[in-house]
């Protein structure tokens, strides 16, 4: 019986020992999908609704492709230099992604018919070994992809429907790479 | 108990082999229900003829008639929250003058309280062929809760999200959207007409009686929204004395654990008072009560003001036959918090998120919501063997989400629904009871979120149970749904049941497996709007889900002070309906999407008694195994664990009154998947909350701190949970 009490009064104490969530400096942890730094240039247009990283399986095709998100992240924060960030809101299913990119949006309501007008390119994450070309990034199921920096640049964004011209997949990838930074 | 239900079924064994002989005249049985402790009248009690349609409850003296009772040996059950039901038998008898004493043990733990929604026909509920537990009013005054949903979180098997209920697994999260769970109030089913979610804010919870918890599918006796479970909200007996009855309650959040997220200079507080008052007036009885609730707020833009009434009338001229005329309103206005601020979002002090903060553009984003619910039952026993009931309902909500920074995004919705129900309790013979009915219920909706649209249900059910032998019964039944949405499209499901319990001594062993069904709600069918920039678009197709389930449980004493029971549980689910990404991910819409599987163990034990007569322990342990088949990963915001221990210390009563004091610690595992922010770190729930008693006469005082540790977590992502919170209950009953 006394025994009884006693357990009785130390489980408050037993279940209670870890402080559960904590303050958290940056977005550096990266469990799953993928993870990294937009690095921003220019002034954020003022018709900004929302600047997102945006993941595509691969280059679309058509225009119905381009609305084709394999996922997209939170909102970036627009006041710092840099921001870092974790994709995707809906978890990324494991495989190959061949466009990860920063896209701006302007104000208005998001439509299958409305994105190519209201959908900018400012960045994308390019190739390491090739930074003419888009690069791929591999996801796991274990573990997050970590190192995916990009840099978007507001001064020199492109309608993301200027990247679904007919043609050459690859070669629309180099395109459209070269076109979002050289604009 | 054993010897209850030994009793009662060898009492039906005798009176079924003499009921070949002439049945005596009816005749008047009388009597007193008295406490065993003290011998002092226990009113309010519930006083039943086993195996008759014949019940009653006991006045302020304690006293109990049945006017036209059988002539031979019957058996009567008495019952009173508080207390361990009693059955007591009553030798076969002509005179009007036969007079019963029953006195009732009482015990600070129910270990098998009297339950009425397994099968709508009273049971024990030990006895009760699917799983059903209890939050007594005793468990809510206890904690000092506000709102029923904060009482009936501690029962096994049961998690609140965001006052969105799953038992055992059956629901996940969508912001209280087509909740796969009935909430019935004094039994007349009060989900919402629109959305099918529930108001936990609809009654307050000094009016509240108990709320039974039905685990597993009741589509069977509820139909759709049933498909998870039902909980009862069963408001209080008006006694026949005049009593008045105050609680005034305040308290006050702590401050952030850590003091890179505190967000304001002083301490939130939350407060509230309610007065209820009733009284007899020859026949009639009446109960009025009402209160007000204010909450600061742990959170930013997260304060809330709630005004809610109920008045209860009750008729009874006859013991049976009794009317209820109900009506309860809330009105609720708080401020809207979805999603907790992310680096940028607000003052983030160069963290990756504040978790007492929103996006500052939210702020100032609210709801007002309010609420009415109007019922009427009457049921009267024709004879000891049938019984007629009905009952019409009507619910209303509205609601009025505003936006502060885009006022003309202002959505509101008008829901209204009408129900009825006409039935009958038919005892054709000893040891059967059939019970069966009709129902009908019209839902419409006028909103600008979700347009103007109509659902009609119309059902039909009826369940046999019937007892095999001295120690078995069977319950077999169904019911059929018709149901169309704006008036076309009818659509026919079938439920059936099937159920059986056994006494194999000292094991109360119970099975059932049954079908159910849910059926999309309006809001999941035609919500048409753009959140955060995104559309969700409407999908008038959308099929019903349903399921295969069922259980195995077992109950039995282990020893003199202890209760155990285990139930295994095992459901197959089609076409759940899910929020999806559609159109490429730029629009989301409600689709049949998911094949599932949700398996597990609920094992409890409950013992009272213990260090010489002080102490009570209820431990609660859910394992849960939920797993979407269709995409080979776990179910959404399912822990695979669920775990409560409380236990109290009484001191004996004494003229100083009495002291007790107690805690409840929860545990739920991290959930395997969130589907939406999975990369957020999530923690499981860790809690402790602890509360004195002090008790005298009719006054009590609660003083309670819940979270106690101020442990930081999640159960929906980015939605915090409450921190330390402390509340002192003042209560005076006259």
């Amino acid at each position: 019986m006394r025994f009884s009490t006693v357990a009785a009064a130390l489980v408050p104490l037993a279940i209670s020992c870890d402080g559960g969530l904590q303050p958290q400096v940056s977005s550096t942890s990266c469990p799953v999908g993928i993870c990294g730094v937009v690095h921003f240039r220019g002034a954020v247009p003022e018709s900004t609704d929302y600047v997102r990283v945006v993941v595509y399986d691969s280059v679309p095709h058509t225009l119905d492709g381009l609305i084709a998100f394999a996922g997209f992240s939170d909102p970036l924060p627009l006041g710092p230099d840099s921001a870092a960030y974790t994709c995707c809101i809906t978890a990324l299913r494991p495989g190959t992604y061949g466009w990860v990119l920063v896209v701006w949006k302007k104000l208005g309501l998001l439509t299958v018919n409305t994105a190519p007008a209201l959908l900018e390119a400012a960045g994308s994450y390019l190739d390491p070994a090739d930074t003419t070309k888009f690069g791929a990034v591999v996801v796991q199921a274990s573990d997050g992809t970590r190192g995916i920096d990009i840099v978007a640049d507001f001064g020199r964004m492109q309608g993301i429907g200027a990247f679904v011209p007919a043609g050459a997949r690859g070669t629309q990838g180099a395109r459209g790479a070269r076109g979002a930074r050289g604009r | 108990m054993r010897a209850i239900a030994l009793a009662a079924v060898a009492a039906a064994a005798a009176r079924a082999a003499a009921a070949q002989a002439p049945a005596p005249p009816l005749r008047v049985v009388a009597g007193i229900v008295i406490s065993r402790s003290d011998s002092a009248p226990v009113a309010g009690a519930s006083v039943a003829i086993v195996g008759t349609a014949l019940r009653t409850v006991t006045d302020a003296a304690g006293r109990f008639a049945f006017a036209r009772a059988p002539g031979e040996m019957l058996d009567l059950l008495a019952a009173r929250i508080g207390y361990e039901p009693e059955l007591a038998s009553v030798a076969e008898g002509r005179a009007d003058d036969t007079t019963v004493v029953i006195s009732l043990v009482p015990t600070p733990i129910q270990v098998s309280p009297i339950v009425v929604t397994a099968s709508r026909a009273e049971h024990l509920a030990q006895e009760s062929p699917v799983s059903v537990a209890v939050a007594t009013g005793e468990d809510i005054a206890r904690r000092a809760t506000i709102t029923v949903d904060e009482a009936i979180a501690l029962v096994p098997g049961v998690q609140i999200l965001d006052g969105q209920i799953g038992i055992r697994g059956s629901s996940g999260y969508a912001r209280g959207v087509g909740s796969r769970v009935l909430m019935l109030v004094d039994g007349v089913p009060a989900n919402e007409g629109d959305r099918d979610g529930i108001d936990w804010d609809l009654l307050p919870v000094n009016s509240v009686e108990r709320v039974e918890v039905m685990k597993g599918t009741g589509s069977a006796l509820y139909g759709s929204s049933a498909l998870g479970g039902v909980v009862n909200v069963i408001t209080r007996e008006i006694p026949d004395a005049p009593q008045v009855s105050l609680r005034l309650l305040g308290g006050g959040y702590a401050a952030p654990p850590s003091p890179d997220w505190r967000w304001r200079t002083s301490p939130a507080l939350l407060g509230g008072a309610d007065l209820s008052v009733s009284r007899r007036v020859g026949p009639v009885k009446v109960l009025l009560a009402g209160g007000v609730a204010g909450d600061g707020g742990y959170r930013e833009n997260n304060d809330d003001f709630r005004v809610h009434g109920l008045a209860k009338l009750v008729l009874a001229p006859d013991p049976q036959l009794q009317a209820t005329l109900e009506g309860s309103l809330a009105r609720d206005n708080h401020g809207d918090v979805l999603f907790w601020c992310t680096e940028g979002q607000c003052a983030d002090r160069g963290l990756a998120y504040q978790p007492f903060r929103v996006d500052s553009t939210t702020l100032g984003n609210r709801t007002r919501s309010d609420k009415i619910l109007v019922l009427a039952t009457a049921r009267g026993a024709l004879s000891p063997s049938l019984a007629l009931r009905g009952r019409a309902s009507w619910y209303r909500t509205y609601f009025l989400d505003t936006y502060q920074t885009t006022p003309a995004d202002s959505q509101a919705a008008m829901a209204d629904r009408v129900g009825s129900e006409v039935g009958i309790e038919w005892h054709p013979a000893e040891g059967r009871v059939i019970d069966a009915g009709a129902e009908a219920a019209y839902s419409t909706v006028t909103s600008d979120l979700f347009g103007d649209h109509s659902e009609t249900d119309l059902a039909w059910y009826a369940e046999d149970e019937t007892a095999a032998g001295r120690n078995t019964r069977f319950t077999f039944g169904a019911r059929i749904d018709a149901i169309a949405v704006d008036g076309v499209a009818w659509n026919a499901v079938a439920s059936p049941r099937v159920a059986a319990t056994w006494l194999w001594s000292p094991v109360q062993l119970r099975a059932s497996v049954g079908r159910g069904f849910r059926a999309p709600s309006l809001a999941e069918r035609f919500t048409s709007t753009a959140a955060q920039g995104i559309q969700v678009i409407p999908n008038p197709n959308l099929s019903n889900e349903t399921s295969w389930s069922g259980e195995l449980g077992a109950a039995t004493p282990v020893a003199r002070h202890l209760l155990v029971d285990a139930a295994l549980f095992w459901g197959e689910y089609q076409n759940l309906i899910e929020p999806e990404l559609v159109t490429g991910g730029t629009a989301i819409q409600f689709t049949n999407v998911t094949r599932a599987r949700l398996r597990g163990l609920d094992l409890t034990a409950r013992a009272a008694d213990l260090a010489a007569g002080h102490l009570t322990l209820a431990l609660a342990w859910t394992w849960l195994d939920a797993q979407d088949l269709t995409a080979h990963q776990p179910l959404a915001f399912r822990p695979r664990q669920l775990a409560t221990l409380s236990a109290d210390w009484v001191t004996d009563a004494g003229r100083a009154g009495s002291l007790a004091a107690g805690f409840d610690a929860h545990y739920a595992s991290r959930p395997a998947r969130v589907g939406i922010f999975e990369n957020d770190r999530r923690v499981p729930q860790r809690t402790v909350d602890l509360r004195l008693v002090w008790r005298r006469g009719g006054v009590g005082v609660v003083a309670r701190v819940a979270n106690l540790f101020n442990y930081t977590y999640t159960l929906v992502p980015r939605t915090l949970e409450p921190p330390r919170t402390f509340s002192l209950a003042l209560t005076v009953t006259r």
